[in-house]
Parts: C-alpha cells; structure tokens; sequence
C-alpha cells in the first residue's frame, strides 16, 4: 500500500509541475477565458500534454500508453489542479479510455485507443455533469429497430462535450438495471444535437439531445453498469486529486497573502485569530492528501477495500477544499470577491469539482454502505 | 537489510511472540487503563503473566526495541520496530511495559545525557525497574512553560532546588524525577533553564495527589524544598533545559497523538456499537441518521490519521517527507480522541453515562476514557499551543 511516491513517479510530478508552471498555468488559462467563446480549451496545451505523454498514463503499452498506473496520474492531476490547466484528459484519456479497454472489442481498441493517446481523436463519456451518483439513469433509451439499435434522450452538462469527436453512452431499452448497454455514438451522427452550456469554471460542457441516432455498441461478457461503477471511482479519485491541487495552491497563496498584508500596525499573518484557522486548514490538507494517495494507490493494487477508499478520498477533498476556498476567500477580505484576484477562478472550479463525480453526502452513505452500514 | 531479510524478521518474530506471550497477556485490557503495566519499585503486579510477560520482552529489549542494544534496547532498526508493533498488535499483545521512562526521558537521555548517565538510568528504564515521573508544570507555567520559577542555586558541587511542580504524573508512585528547573534568571526565559535528574526519596521532596474528574489521582502536586541534586544529574548543559525539553515534549506529543493505537481497541467498533443500539432500515443502514453521519465522520477521520502517519513513514523512508507535516499529528490525534469518546457515549443513550465500574465494568469505562481525553487536549501543550507552532514551524507565519 505506498503512500509515498517512488522516483519514476516523482520524476513525472516534477516534470509536469515545472511544465505547466511554465506554459499551462492560471495566466493562461485567464487569457484563454477572457479572449475565448466563453468556455476555455487550448489545442496547444492540450497537444503539449500529449507530447509529454500525460494521455497514456491509463492505456497499455500495445496501444500507445504507458500503463504508469493511477498514482502516477493522480501526481498529474494534482498539478493541473494548482495551474487550472484545462484539458479533455479525464473524460477521454481517463473514462473512456477505461470504459474501451475494459468492454471494446479487440478492433475496437486497435482503431480509437493509438489515436486516442495521440489526442487527435476525442472519445467523451455523455454523463450528466461528469456523473452526480447514479449510473443507470433513464434519461436516454435504446431501442432496437429495423434499421439497428438508436439511441433517443438527453444528458445534460456534459464535460468537454462540445469538444468530442465521439461519445460513450450508457443507456437501456427498459430502465431495466439488467438492461443497460454501453454505446458509442458519433458527434457528427445525424440526430445528435449539442448546445453550449456555460457553468462557473469556464470549463467546456454541453447539452446533448439524441434523436433517432445509430450507435455501436460495445459487446463485452463485462457488466455494462459495473464497469460504469468501475470507471467512476477512477474518476472520482482523479478529480479528488486536482482537488487537492487546488486547496494546496489556494492554501500557499494565502499565506502569502497573510506574510504579507499588513492592517492594525502588523503583518495579518501574526494574528492568532487567523494564525489558528490557517493550521487547521493545513492539517485538514495533510489528511486529505494521504486519502487521496492511499485511493489512488488502491486503484492501482485493486484493492478489495478501493470502493471504500475512493469514496472517503473524495468526501475528504470535497469538503477540504470547500473549506480552504471560502477560507482563502475570507482571509484575503474586499479583494478575495474581485475577478482580479485567482484566487477566485481556483475557488469557482473547485466548487464545480465538489459536484463532479459525487457529492459528500454521496460519497459518506457509499463508504458507509462499503462499511456495511 | 534487504526485503527478504525484513520477511525472515517478521516469521521469526510471529514464531517468537506465539511461543513467549501468555495468553493472558492478549486479552484485551481495560480501556481505562487500570491494568497497565508501569513498572518501578513500588509497582504490583496484577498476575504472575504480567510479570512474565515483561521480562520475556525486557531480555530481548523488546519493551524498547529502537534503543540501541549496548543499553539493554532490542537495537532495531525502524522497519523492525514497526514490524514487531505490527506483529504485536496482530497476535493482540499487549504493552509489556509502559511510562516517562519509555516514552519521554529514555529517548531525550540517549540524545543528550552522558555516558554514564546512560549507562545508569537506560537498562533500568528498559526493565521497568525504575518508574519516572515528570516535573514541567508550575502553578505559574502551564502553556508558558518557559516561564517556570522552580530555583536551583548553584552550590558547588550539587544544586539545591527550591518551588512547585504540578500535574506530575503518578508522582507518588515514581521511583525518580526528570525536572526542569531555573538556573538563570538573567536573561530572556528559555535561557537559563536546566535539566536535572533526582530521585523522589530526596530529602525535601513531598507530593501530594489531586484527584480528577475520573476519581482517580494520576495527577500530583510536588513540593520541592532545599532539594540537593548533585552536579552529575544534570543533563546536558547548565541552561540547555529548554532544548532537551522540547525535544522530550515532542516524544510525548508522538505519544499523545497515537495513543489510541497504544490503547487496545474496545470490544466492539464504533459501527458495532452504533448498529446494536440504533437498529438498521431496511437498506441496512444504522437507523438515527444523525449518528450514521457522525460514525461514518469519525471513521473516516480516524482512518485519514493513520494513513497520514503511515504517508510520514513512507516518505521519510523514501527521503521526499516535508517533515513539517508532523507539527499536526498531537493537535489531530487527540482532538479525534475527544470526539470519539464522545461518541461512544452517546452510542450508550443514558447508560453511558452509567459509572458503576463493580456491576457494569464494560459501560463504567466509556466516562473515564471521555473525561481523560478532555486531559489529552491539554497536556502536552495544549491544542491551542499545538496550533500556535504549527502556525510559527509549518506555516512560518509571521509572531508578534
């Protein structure tokens, strides 16, 4: 069970970390929002990150990647997390990546995962908001007609979706649990509609109405809605660790801001009022990380007890960082409010992040239902 | 030593231990304490295992098996030590020995004393012959420890101590004291601080116990007048009392912070516990939704601690530790304790508050682990003081 990076890994968080600090941090990703179409994507961050090889991490060697494992990843995200660096990783490189390697055939994997690595082919899970709990929803049917099985529906919110050049949809003819199949749908297909949907991290989402539309479906003797529960932890542990990014570059910048600022003849940052509420945030960071670690370390031995640890790394991160954004908010004063400041761009995708893949609430009955209780 | 090396270590001491540990020695012991073992002269032992089972673990050095083995330690490496705890706790062993001597003055003597003082105080220490006690506190210096009045004059060849100490520890059953006293009063406080050794049958010492909330006297008042402790029991250097403290201070703190792994778990979990008195819905979840919330944050918590000081561990071993993060580890550990106590109550409804230790042994335990973990919030530098350094080490925010 390492809790503790070894050297190769720490060798790809220092890489990454001095890459993105160099050309995919919080500046950019301001530009990108203040001269884009409302919604930030940059094909040359996201070409870059490819380059580095940050799309394989999941995908086995025979297809591109290099297999480096969830840990390896986490170290990754947690980078992009303090950079805000935006980019379809999770949803194709991490979901559907998974979802394929899992439930594809043997030419299916052979035809989108090589391209899939490279970037140029963009494969998005059509989940409501990245997934707020429950897989099997009714909202998009199948029905198998004359002319092959169609896809009818909506899913709304959908992360990158506006981005992907093909979608993974899950999805039934009865609502039956039994019932669901796992589907891919082109975006160009006929039938496939997509609105921008704009939400407060400037992040890219749409809203997907499918009418009539073909897909192929993924045959496998896999569970549809298992692997769907699988991929989800990766997901939840994923985005649990660009949580953790997020509060630990929120963190170190408001103490910064309290070395710093002076009010009352002294530095804030002598204050005992706020001295204390900062060590409390900073143990609640150091809890966060090792549940963080030890999640993302369970994915990658599949642990019996990996449900459990997803879940509680999760609720952790969720409310660690709710608490160390509206605190670094706070402790910054009038400033921490203005748009000028990032520290409120860190604080909107964060609050995003708290809702993707699982609420607290969420994430406390699964890890007690793991629990047995 | 090399991993294979570690694995024969690991069967060889599981073979050990299932050959050497009575098993009345793994029973779970009262949580409440009652029936550790402390060692020292005035120490009774509760039964012929206990005794046993202490001087199978001291022959080895076990009771003590990170200290180097020229001393009567195991002379393991950490690895090892963690290895043997691991084992320990898997064959449900108890502590063969506990106390100030294990855990505080053993550890600040082997960095800082003489050799001779080593070789004096560390083999009685590792077979609990002498039971130490522990003179910080002062009426005047709790939290402020540096503020401490407790004299001692230079006269020659001895000092002769004069002032209050309280919260000593089983004052009145320690054989010997670990005392800081003030050997200047000149310059800034934490300058002229020193650290002498004397035992409790010194002319001019005297305790008396306080009784606390529990009813129990752990706690004494120690008076100390024209108490003469020859030159040789100082440890260190004369003024160097404040360094050695804080190191001794940090030795309790890693103490305090994983007492409850120290302590045996209780019978039944938390989740145990709360699914008995409370019930279960038809999904199989614990009925009173707002205790279900509360074992599931505890939980949680509880778990989140071990894994950070697994993650310490590890990183350390691996050499990428930023070892700021262990200024947290008394402040989280022993705010968890309080809580949890707190719980396991409330699981109990009215009866938890029961304290009749003769009819309801089990029950009566639940209010004196609260009200000791209500003690642990404090001493040791309070959780106020806790977060005063790890706003000053961790974070280097500016002082006053």
């Amino acid at each position: 069970m390492p809790l503790a990076l070894n050297e190769e890994q720490r060798m790809l968080r220092e890489s990454t970390q001095a890459f993105l600090r160099d050309n995919a941090n919080v500046g950019h990703f301001r530009e990108l929002r203040d001269n884009g179409p409302g919604w930030v994507h940059s094909t040359e961050i996201w070409q870059a990150l490819v380059d580095l090889g940050l799309s394989g991490l999941l995908v086995a060697e025979e297809f591109g990647g290099s297999g480096f494992g969830h840990l390896a990843l986490g170290a990754v995200f947690e980078q992009m997390g303090r950079q805000l660096t935006p980019a379809p990783l999770l949803s194709s490189c991490v979901i559907s990546a998974s979802i394929i390697q899992e439930m594809g055939s043997v030419t299916l994997q052979q035809e989108l995962l090589p391209s899939m690595v490279q970037g140029e082919l963009l494969v998005v899970p059509a989940v409501q908001g990245g997934v707020v709990g429950d897989l099997q929803r009714a909202d998009a049917s199948l029905t198998d007609g004359t002319n092959g099985l169609r896809l009818n529906g909506t899913r709304r919110l959908v992360m990158d979706g506006l981005l992907a050049d093909k979608f993974l949809v899950l999805a039934s003819n009865s609502g039956e649990p039994e019932s669901f199949r796992m589907v891919l749908v082109e975006a160009s297909a006929d039938g496939v509609q997509r609105t921008e949907a704009r939400m407060i991290d400037s992040r890219c989402y749409a809203d997907l109405v499918f009418t009539d539309c073909p897909v192929q479906e993924l045959l496998s003797d896999r569970d549809a809605v298992e692997v769907g529960r699988a991929v989800f932890d990766k997901g939840s542990a994923l985005i649990a660790a660009e949580m953790l990014g997020i509060a630990e570059e929120l963190f170190e910048r408001t103490m910064v801001y309290l070395r710093e600022r002076e009010q009352f003849g002294a530095k804030i940052g002598s204050f005992q009022a706020l001295q204390h509420r900062a060590a409390k945030l900073y143990t609640e960071l150091q809890l966060t990380r090792s549940a963080v670690v030890d999640a993302l370390s369970a994915l990658d031995e599949q642990r019996d007890d990996s449900r459990a640890a997803v879940s509680m790394a999760k609720s952790l991160a969720n409310e660690c960082c709710r608490l160390v954004a509206s605190e670094s908010v706070q402790m910054h004063g009038g400033i921490g409010v203005t748009d000028e400041l990032d520290i409120g761009l860190y604080l909107k995708r964060s609050r995003v992040c708290q809702n993707l893949f699982g609420s607290t609430g969420y994430h406390n009955n699964r890890f007690a239902s793991c629990h047995d209780f | 030593m090399t991993a294979q090396d570690y694995d024969t270590f690991r069967s060889e001491t599981r073979q050990w231990l299932e050959e050497n540990c009575p098993a009345a020695m793994r029973v779970t012991p009262r949580k409440d304490g009652s029936d550790n073992v402390f060692g020292g002269t005035q120490f009774e032992f509760q039964s012929a295992e206990q005794r046993l089972w202490l001087q199978r673990m001291a022959e080895r050095g076990w009771t003590a098996p990170d200290w180097p083995a020229k001393y009567g330690g195991g002379g393991l490496d950490a690895q090892q030590t963690k290895i043997l705890r691991q084992e320990m706790r898997a064959l449900g062993c108890r502590d063969p020995l506990i106390g100030h001597g294990l855990w505080m003055l053993g550890p600040a003597l082997l960095e800082y004393g003489n050799e001779q003082q080593k070789q004096q105080h560390i083999p009685d220490i590792v077979h609990g012959r002498i039971r130490w006690c522990q003179g910080y506190s002062e009426p005047g210096a709790g939290s402020d420890l540096a503020s401490l009045r407790c004299r001692a004059d230079d006269m020659g060849d001895h000092y002769l101590v004069n002032g209050q100490k309280c919260w000593t520890s089983d004052g009145d059953k320690a054989d010997w004291m670990f005392c800081l006293v003030r050997t200047d009063s000149s310059g800034p406080k934490q300058q002229g601080i020193s650290f002498v050794l004397f035992p409790m049958d010194t002319p001019g010492v005297s305790v008396r116990p306080v009784p606390l909330l529990t009813g129990q006297a752990h706690f004494c008042d120690t008076f100390l007048e024209n108490v003469k402790v020859p030159k040789e029991n100082l440890v260190g250097e004369e003024g160097q009392g404040w360094t050695i403290a804080k190191a001794l201070l940090a030795h309790e703190r890693k103490m305090m912070a994983s007492m409850d792994d120290t302590m045996p778990a209780p019978p039944k979990s938390l989740r145990d516990y709360a699914v008995e008195r409370f019930g279960t819905d038809e999904q199989g979840r614990i009925a009173d939704v707002e205790i279900r919330r509360r074992v599931i944050d505890q939980m949680m918590r509880k778990k989140s601690l071990d894994l950070t000081q697994q993650r310490a561990f590890e990183e350390g071993m691996a050499g990428d530790i930023d070892m700021r993060m262990t200024t947290i580890f008394k402040y989280a550990g022993t705010e968890y304790q309080k809580r949890n106590t707190e719980l396991f109550m409330d699981l109990q409804g009215i009866e938890g508050c029961r304290w009749d230790a003769e009819n309801f042994p089990e029950e009566s335990q639940f209010p004196t682990t609260w009200m000791n973990s209500l003690a642990f919030t404090i001493a040791g530098g309070s959780s106020e003081v806790q977060l005063n350094l790890i706003a000053k080490r961790a974070l280097e925010l500016p002082q006053e």
